[in-house]
């Protein structure tokens, strides 16, 4: 594949990276963190997370990217974290924004020592471990007077290993192209309406899992005023028509569905924000719903708070949490954010699945220039829980951009 | 007024909603206005089926499997 010889051609890179420091147009943002978590089952993991993005402007109108994400460290004790200790994306691409909006990238994650996968649709009774997920993608967007057209293309190539019990192990791959195309246009006094589809092709023997959505939206964006208040309102009703083999064969919503949303926000004075959002999603099989809720005031120089609700019933994994947000800057660059959240699933059939969860974190930020430190500390505590344990970590790290 | 009367007539009869006791949904959904495309959920899914497109996560309802990870793990609540 053409972008995967691009991505890891190193002379290339590396041109690319001398360019930067001589043009006025380039941008640099490093966000990199360590970690040192504790659980019930382990003295000590560590772990390190690093996002490092940089671009470089030709023109007003052509810029080539470069991000790398790296997520890795000894393994977890606990789950999810277990998964996979070590992962690595990196994205190349090339954006052309003027009238209209293109880009291209190229993407390669690669999973070192990833955990087996028991996964049916690649082979039954066997075991899969993912070495490479490889990604070109395409973007295009087209922006009329009244109307607005957008494409979005990306071909997903994994590498994998498959085990079949003893017989050792077979090197496999899976394509995958994943579409989206929007027609939009706008009506009068703020109101849009939509037709779309999203395709995804697996292109596997066994084409079953195929998706395909096709959609008819009609929404609204709009600001109303109440003597000196405003009132944002948006809104979207969604006519959709879910086509798959898989998702018939499990039970799940294909056919006829709609998808309701509103987010109205209200703006007092004082910098105070009231927020909320509800989501429907209703077919035959299904009445997901989910609602947020936030109060939040904040001040000129960045300190605020945030005091939410949010509940997701209906959902296969249904669960509601209240949580508490803040920053404080105590003084010129130095601010402090202690953060709570009690977090509770129920429902699900399987009574491991039914938990509570507390977690509190507080954080020290010190800025300097266009760099910030933050050093953390952040406990999480579960009860009637067995897949997830008691976790406390401890993280500094440092933003730049 | 009578939008604001309109809207709190939708929201008051979608939290009377709730108290349905409605069927489980088959499909995780991702918010794309909260997702980072911090990419976590696709490193601890167990049924391989979070990919990022145009940094956005999105799932595929054919391979996922409900493990729940995503969920557990997703920093901003974006999957519901």
């Amino acid at each position: 594949m053409p972008f995967i010889e691009v991505v890891m051609n190193r002379r290339i890179l590396f041109a690319l990276i001398l360019l930067l420091p001589f043009s006025g147009s380039a941008r640099l943002q490093l966000n990199t963190k360590g970690f040192l978590t504790i659980t019930d089952e382990s003295l000590g993991c560590g772990k390190a997370e690093s996002y490092i993005f940089a671009e470089h402007a030709f023109s007003p109108s052509i810029s080539l990217y470069f991000s790398d994400r790296l997520d890795g460290g000894s393994r977890w004790a606990a789950l999810p974290e277990n998964s996979i200790p070590f992962d690595n994306n990196a994205v190349l691409g090339l954006r052309y924004d003027k009238k209209h909006n293109f880009s291209i990238a190229a993407t390669n994650d690669v999973f070192a020592h990833a955990d087996e996968l028991m996964l049916n649709f690649y082979s039954s009774d066997s075991t899969v471990i993912r070495k490479l997920l490889s990604s070109g993608n395409m973007f295009l967007k087209l922006n009329g007077k009244r109307t607005a057209f957008s494409a979005d293309l990306t071909y997903f190539r994994l590498n994998y290993d498959l085990l079949y019990g003893d017989n050792g192990i077979t090197k496999a791959i899976d394509d995958d192209l994943w579409s989206e195309i929007l027609i939009a246009a706008t009506l009068a006094k703020e109101l849009k309406i939509g037709i779309g589809t999203f395709l995804k092709n697996d292109f596997n023997e066994y084409g079953g899992y195929d998706f395909g959505d096709h959609h008819v939206d009609f929404g609204g964006d709009h600001m109303i005023r109440l003597g000196s208040r405003k009132l944002y309102l948006d809104w979207l009703l969604s006519g959709h028509w879910r086509i798959s083999e898989a998702l018939y064969l499990s039970g799940g919503a294909e056919g006829p569905a709609a998808v309701i949303q509103v987010r109205p926000m209200f703006r007092l004075r004082n910098r105070i924000f009231i927020k909320a959002a509800v989501d429907y999603d209703l077919s035959k099989k299904m009445q997901k719903q989910r609602y947020r809720f936030d109060i939040r005031k904040s001040w000129r120089n960045r300190s605020s708070i945030n005091i939410g609700y949010w509940s997701v019933p209906g959902s296969a994994i249904p669960r509601q949490a209240v949580n508490l947000r803040t920053l404080f800057f105590i003084a010129d660059g130095i601010g402090i954010s202690p953060n709570a959240e009690v977090f509770w699933r129920y429902g699900a059939d399987n009574a491991q699945y039914r938990y509570y969860r507390t977690t509190a974190s507080l954080e020290a930020i010190f800025q300097f220039r266009v760099s910030e430190i933050i050093a953390g500390l952040s406990v999480s505590q579960y009860k009637d829980c067995l897949p997830f344990n008691n976790r406390m970590s401890v993280y500094i790290g440092i933003s730049k951009w | 007024m009578k939008k604001v009367l309109l809207l709190g007539v939708f929201l008051v009869g979608t939290l009377v909603c709730t108290g349905c006791n409605p069927t489980e949904s088959a499909v995780l959904s991702v918010d794309r206005s909260q997702c980072m495309g911090c990419a976590k959920c696709v490193a601890v899914c167990k049924g391989d089926a979070i990919r990022i497109i145009s940094n956005k996560a999105v799932i595929d309802p054919t391979k996922c499997i409900n493990c729940g990870n995503c969920v557990e793990i997703c920093p901003v609540n974006a999957i519901y």
